[in-house]
């Protein structure tokens, strides 16, 4: 299936890989959990135990290669577990006692803050949707960013960042930026390009990470891309 | 960007996934970047090649794509508001023009020159030398001592000689324009281009005003704005050679108001010279160098030149007696030397002493003749031109001289013997001195007479 649980001859690369997911896509499994109706705190617990059930039981081991994406799969599973109260209340009492993910405070605090910011511009499924493309877009920003430090970069990539993220003020001229960055426009624009060619490379790649193939790359974005522009 | 609603991070995240299914986006290699016939070599990761960046312009490693070579590629970015300015273009190109004239094996050459068609910048394409800056030498190694220091001197004051024929003048020496190849063979870039760097790249900080070069090397009258000549240049060489010497400038400061004050106000701090043990006649001589009346500064580039060979002379005889080594391919040097005096009394043995040298030279690799390679191709050009009746202002003793360093420059193991046990440690550093002591003012002469024809 999707490189978080591709062999069950490697579980624990299997579990590594998922764990690092699930710290990513924590957020819009969360803002799910929160549109059920349940409180800050139980919504947090319940994500998190649904984590510690995923990787208890392998379901990411058991899921078919045909079934395609991880997110879709993700969210099928949450659902299952939500409504199944029984197991749900056995896992919240065992989970006090076991926590596989440190939830960090400001992690949570952004979850909800997203979650405000969305409940009631669409169902619960596109406000998950709408959770996932934003973690996936980070976690591809967070990549790049990562890189640019690197490679000592990353006054460069600071500046640069608002061609591929945009944002409300407006794009700053390259003038105002080679005086800056004391480069001349041509090798500015030739930083702009390598920019935006290295972020579609990084947003493909972390999509890569939760798909099948490359085709299905594609899918996933335009779906995400039609979900936004449902808004 | 598209008008849809920010993340909490202000970034637009239908963009971002956007940019994901954007095809155009895939192409990683920007579009090279050209100038005229020159187009700008990349880096493995697709970056433009720089070689150097100033304050107006950066220096790339480019491709010559009719003469088939690398070059030194120096682009300017003309600020927008001077980008109509054919006043400024015409200026660019005229003082590029005459930087282009002057050919000197101690200074980098200018190929070629231009602006772009949108005028937007200016460019010219110099000789590639590999090497390392003065700065560079002296940041990693440390102060250099006396007769390495004179040795770059030296070499620098022969361009500013040839320079000076052209009635041209560098404005900007300081070591991080002075390359050093193989053995501290210098090569000074940027030549008589400072003033057009200025002029195209424009908006200096307001507080420069008609500023031209690096304060911190620049002589005191540069800071005023009125004319400058040779001597600002010999100044500048002086602050150089301390830079060599003592690893500081005698001027430092953080502003140029505080440079030019200190320049005009402190005395030098000839303390660092003496802490370094710098020779007592060096230390008069940057003395006078570094004056800030230019009235009290060698008057010429010629002056200066005699004056740092004297200093070096009084080295060398401290130095004492020569190695053995040194000594033996001095002898092969005198065989040399012997040969071509006993075929100029005759013109047939000469001619043919002539077609042997150049055909000699011509064969030869420049890799490993590097280090005397300018004054090999110097040489060459002039038993060429001599030959050809062109060139004829030059003495039999001199000619004999130039004839017998050819000869032995090109090949010195035909006049070692085979059994010599120092024939695989050859290290002709002492046989180019006392070459170019002997034939300096030849080749001088020469290059002057050349530059003119041109």
């Amino acid at each position: 299936m999707f490189a978080a649980g591709r062999s069950e001859a490697e579980p624990e690369m299997g579990g590594a890989a998922l764990a690092e997911l699930c710290q990513g896509y924590w957020a819009p499994l969360y803002g799910f959990v929160r549109s059920r109706g349940h409180t800050v705190h139980d919504a947090q617990d319940l994500t998190q135990s649904f984590f510690a059930y995923l990787l208890e039981h392998r379901v990411y081991a058991r899921a078919n290669r045909q079934k395609g994406r991880f997110r879709s799969f993700l969210l099928a599973s949450l659902k299952n577990f939500l409504a199944d109260a029984a197991d749900r209340e056995r896992t919240l009492k065992r989970g006090g006692a076991q926590v596989f993910l440190p939830l960090h405070e400001e992690q949570a605090q952004e979850a909800e803050s997203l979650f405000q910011t969305h409940s009631g511009r669409g169902n619960e499924d596109w406000l998950f949707d709408r959770g996932w493309a934003e973690a996936l877009v980070a976690a591809a920003l967070e990549r790049l960013s990562a890189d640019y430090k690197r490679e000592a970069k990353e006054q460069l990539f600071k500046e640069l960042r608002t061609f591929i993220a945009g944002g409300a003020e407006p794009l700053p001229t390259y003038a105002e930026l080679t005086d800056r960055l004391g480069i001349t426009e041509s090798t500015l624009r030739s930083h702009v390009t390598r920019l935006r060619a290295r972020y579609r490379e990084a947003l493909r790649t972390e999509v890569r990470r939760t798909v099948d193939s490359e085709q299905q790359v594609d899918q996933e974005l335009r779906e995400l891309l039609h979900v936004l522009m449902e808004m | 960007m598209c008008g849809k609603p920010l993340n909490a991070k202000g970034d637009c995240v239908a963009c971002l996934l956007r940019t994901g299914l954007d095809e155009t986006a895939v192409e990683s290699k920007p579009a090279i970047l050209a100038f005229g016939d020159f187009e700008v070599e990349q880096q493995p990761d697709g970056s433009c090649w720089e070689l150097g960046h100033g304050a107006i312009g950066v220096t790339y490693l480019a491709a010559d794509k009719v003469l088939r070579r690398r070059v030194a590629l120096k682009v300017i970015q003309v600020p927008s508001a001077a980008r109509g300015s054919q006043a400024v273009r015409d200026r660019f190109l005229r003082e590029a023009r005459a930087a282009a004239a002057l050919r000197h094996p101690n200074v980098a050459a200018v190929f070629q020159f231009g602006t772009s068609p949108d005028a937007s910048h200016c460019y010219y394409a110099m000789e590639l030398v590999e090497g390392e800056t003065l700065a560079a030498r002296v940041r990693r190694d440390g102060p250099l001592n006396a007769k390495e220091a004179l040795k770059i001197a030296i070499q620098i004051s022969r361009a500013l000689m040839a320079a000076a024929s052209h009635d041209l003048i560098h404005r900007d020496l300081k070591p991080s324009n002075i390359m050093l190849t193989g053995d501290s063979d210098v090569k000074i870039i940027d030549f008589g281009l400072a003033k057009a760097i200025t002029d195209a790249g424009g908006e200096m900080d307001l507080t420069h005003g008609e500023f031209v070069g690096t304060p911190t090397f620049a002589s005191p009258e540069q800071f005023g704005g009125g004319p400058v000549d040779a001597r600002s240049d010999i100044y500048a060489l002086g602050g150089t050679l301390w830079f060599a010497l003592t690893g500081l400038a005698p001027h430092p400061g953080k502003t140029l108001e505080e440079i030019r004050d200190r320049k005009t106000r402190d005395g030098l701090p000839v303390a660092q010279l003496i802490g370094r043990k710098v020779p007592e006649p060096l230390v008069k001589l940057l003395r006078s160098t570094l004056a800030i009346d230019p009235g009290k500064r060698p008057a010429s580039a010629r002056e200066l030149m005699e004056a740092l060979e004297l200093c070096r002379r009084s080295l060398t005889r401290r130095s004492g007696v020569r190695s053995e080594e040194a000594a033996l391919r001095s002898e092969a040097f005198s065989r040399a030397l012997r040969d071509a005096k006993a075929c100029a009394g005759d013109p047939e043995s000469l001619q043919a002493l002539f077609e042997s040298a150049a055909k000699k030279a011509a064969a030869v690799s420049k890799k490993p003749f590097k280090r005397n390679w300018a004054y090999l191709q110097t040489m060459l050009r002039l038993i060429r031109a001599y030959h050809r009746g062109e060139y004829r202002q030059v003495s039999n003793d001199a000619l004999v001289w130039i004839i017998a360093a050819l000869n032995y420059l090109v090949d010195p193991f035909d006049l070692i013997p085979d059994d010599t046990p120092f024939l695989g440690l050859v290290d002709d550093a002492h046989v180019v001195e006392l070459v170019t002591d002997k034939t300096r003012r030849t080749l001088d002469a020469f290059m002057t007479w050349e530059t003119a024809a041109r």
